[in-house]
């Protein structure tokens, strides 16, 4: 990512980042303004690159969450949380609903309409992912509301197997091969796209902090880390 | 009033998806994401299922909107399955990943096209 990471503060999340491992979830630590100044004990890495800590699934986040959302009852988080998939989703839905009204695709042509839905909407996961690890404050909803429930609705599987599978019957060999490998090829790129502008995002605030907090020790505002440059 | 039918149709697949994804993921070790492959073979299956009623058993386009826009659009997802091809690339997994994409369209387009047909019959 670019920088340096003796003498970073090191943040919260770069912190659990080490100390969970690359598939654990977000575990923040509610309340906390400024950064950590303890380092990381192992691997330095993860003060530098967010992403140790992104998960594979990004369905899957709740049962760590958990920890630091203790003054919620889990059977009622968990309510809360299903709650939040069932709203995005609805949205999600209505969304491709209508803009696939809005976009029809003609019997026998290229179906650009749900091609353009799950492209813009693997992008839109990703950067989230990237933001509600990242940046947005603590929270369990969020995940759900927009990952989960939109852009999980507002993505289909189906309908690509479905329209592909059509083109194949209708001979159009051409079109099927192009449906497939372009819904893949501008899917992952769409992913990799949000994913890197998130955690350029994310450096950006990060170098930001680190500035300020140094500023904040010149000043004698805040006590110098232990172990720092 | 269709559009918040198809949507509420859509809300219930999404649930049916985290909460699929959620036991699978329980159960099973490993890194490969069967449970987001489970949904959308089983969902592509269903969705070719109810295309081949309609066309050729004649259904309800409404129905047709609920069930198959709705509730399998927002049951499949395509995001999550190439978030979680990406992330396996980026952790080293990439024949996992591969596997994955290739499994998952292979699949998919077979049980699409096993619905369809069944639903035509």
């Amino acid at each position: 990512m670019g920088f340096p990471a003796e003498g970073l503060a090191v943040n919260r999340r770069s912190r659990d980042a080490a100390a969970n491992g690359p598939y654990s979830n977000e575990v923040m630590r509610v309340g906390e303004v400024y950064p950590m100044v303890h380092k990381p004990e192992h691997d330095p890495e993860a003060a530098i690159d967010g992403n140790h800590h992104l998960p594979i699934d990004p369905d899957v986040q709740v049962e760590s969450a958990e920890k630091t959302q203790a003054h919620t009852p889990e059977r009622h988080r968990h309510e809360r949380v299903l709650a939040a998939i069932a709203i995005g989703g609805f949205l999600g839905g209505v969304a491709r609903y209508e803009i696939g009204l809005a976009f029809p695709t003609a019997h026998g042509t290229f179906p650009a309409t749900t091609f353009t839905v799950n492209v813009a909407g693997s992008f839109i996961l990703a950067l989230l992912t990237v933001f509600v690890l990242e940046i947005l404050p603590p929270t369990v909803y969020v995940r759900p509301l927009l990952g989960v429930g939109f852009c999980g609705a507002l993505t289909t599987f189906s309908t690509w197997m479905l329209d592909t599978d059509r083109l194949l019957g209708a001979h159009d060999y051409g079109a099927a091969a192009g449906d497939v490998l372009g819904s893949l090829a501008a899917g992952l790129a769409a992913t990799s796209l949000g994913l890197t502008v998130g955690r350029a995002i994310v450096a950006h605030r990060e170098r930001k902090l680190a500035e300020e907090l140094e500023g904040a020790q010149e000043h004698q505002l805040v006590p110098a880390q232990g172990g720092s440059r | 009033m269709l559009a918040v039918a198809v949507g509420l149709g859509a809300a219930f697949g999404a649930v049916l998806r985290y909460v699929l994804d959620q036991a699978v993921a329980r159960r099973r070790a490993g890194v490969f994401p069967a449970g987001t492959w489970l949904i959308n073979i089983s969902g592509s299956l269903v969705l070719g299922l109810l295309a081949g009623l309609a066309t050729h058993h004649g259904l309800a386009t409404g129905a047709v909107a609920i069930v198959g826009t709705g509730v399998c659009g927002g049951y499949t997802t395509f995001s999550t399955f190439s978030f979680e091809s990406v992330r396996l690339m980026e952790e080293g997994s990439g024949l996992v990943a591969l596997a994955n994409l290739a499994g998952s369209v292979a699949a998919g387009l077979a049980a699409a096209a096993v619905g369809l047909a069944i639903g035509l019959a």
